[in-house]
């Protein structure tokens, strides 16, 4: 049901979205399905884009991306009771690794296929995502692996406004921020920290 | 001071590399010597940032890095599987092809049907 379709819905739809991760978080670690369904009409969305630029057209056809997707988020909101908190962003970043490590999973599955179909194989193996036909494949592992040496809340940072395209009104609303500001603020020293780390992770002097 | 301004430009940058604003690296490097390596990994960032953007589409408006949240926004349904999430997910184009498959079958399947009923029309007049 779209916000607008009904004003009751639509006020309660409202102050739901106005709240922090963390703040539904806890709510769902509670029990209530209403934060459960708002925080997977949050995100499920833009993480299925997120996924879509993450596999090769070849493995898209051979699986369900919202499947997928909607899987991995199910079983990190079943599991929130044994995630342990490690501050703000902890839940996003999270999210991100089982996804990639779901993907890359899912990549080495298709790889290992018996030899009777070699023809997919080698499809696979010369298919780009459409991420790495962007950017190439190295300097995407080194995105990822940059990201990796972030604090998680500038790692959800990143990923909000870089990876899933979220404003920064948004993003103060789920990270907390006092402001749109801030948030602006967080994610520029987020990406100066991940430009760091790139170069870190290149292997030269600081 | 002129660490704390270096400091501010460089965020400045990251800012635009943020928005999906036109950064002249050129001049930014001219202007911070010192820290050409995190501009060259800024420059980086900026491609991979335009790759996010672009893997996004064709739902949003590349020009607007945040239409990807609003625009297409889960606020206009609350089920993720209803027939418009499904609609704007990337996955649709799948459906798409079906469709577009199941209509080019169905032309041919007239065109057939045509060309037989006038094959007959002109048996019919022999």
């Amino acid at each position: 049901m779209s916000p607008g379709a009904s004003g009751t819905k639509s006020s309660e739809h409202a102050a739901l979205s106005l709240e922090s991760t963390t703040a539904l978080l806890s709510r769902v670690s509670a029990g209530e399905s209403a934060a459960r369904e708002e925080l997977l009409s949050r995100y499920l969305l833009p993480l299925r884009r997120w996924a879509h630029g993450r596999l090769p057209d070849i493995a898209r056809d051979l699986m369900d991306t919202d499947d997928l997707v909607q899987d991995t988020l199910l079983r990190t909101l079943s599991r929130l009771q044994d995630l342990v908190p490690t501050g703000d962003g902890a839940f996003l970043v999270y999210l991100r690794r089982a996804l990639l490590n779901r993907i890359k999973d899912h990549l080495r599955r298709l790889r290992r296929r018996p030899a009777r179909e070699p023809l997919k194989e080698t499809l696979l193996d010369k298919k780009p995502s459409p991420l790495e036909i962007a950017i190439g494949r190295e300097t995407l592992a080194k995105y990822d692996e940059a990201m990796l040496r972030l604090p998680d809340h500038q790692q959800e940072a990143v990923m909000l406004r870089v990876e899933m395209g979220f404003s920064y009104e948004e993003i103060a609303r789920y990270l907390g921020c006092r402001s749109a500001n801030t948030a602006r603020m967080t994610v520029a020293r987020a990406l100066l920290r991940l430009a760091t780390a790139m170069k870190a992770a290149n292997g030269r002097p600081g | 001071m002129e660490d704390q301004d270096d400091d501010a430009a460089l965020l400045k940058v990251a800012e635009a590399v943020s928005d999906g604003k036109p950064v002249d690296w050129d001049a930014a490097q001219s202007r911070h010597d010192e820290a050409e390596l995190d501009l060259a990994h800024l420059q980086a960032l900026e491609s991979v940032a335009a790759a996010f953007r672009a893997t996004r589409q064709p739902s949003e408006n590349s020009d607007n890095p945040s239409a990807g949240s609003l625009s297409s926004s889960p606020w206009r349904s609350n089920d993720p599987h209803s027939e418009e999430a499904r609609r704007r997910s990337p996955d649709s184009t799948r459906f798409g092809k079906r469709r577009s498959g199941t209509l080019r079958a169905g032309v041919l399947l007239a065109l057939g049907l045509a060309a037989l009923y006038l094959a007959v029309r002109w048996l019919w007049k022999l």
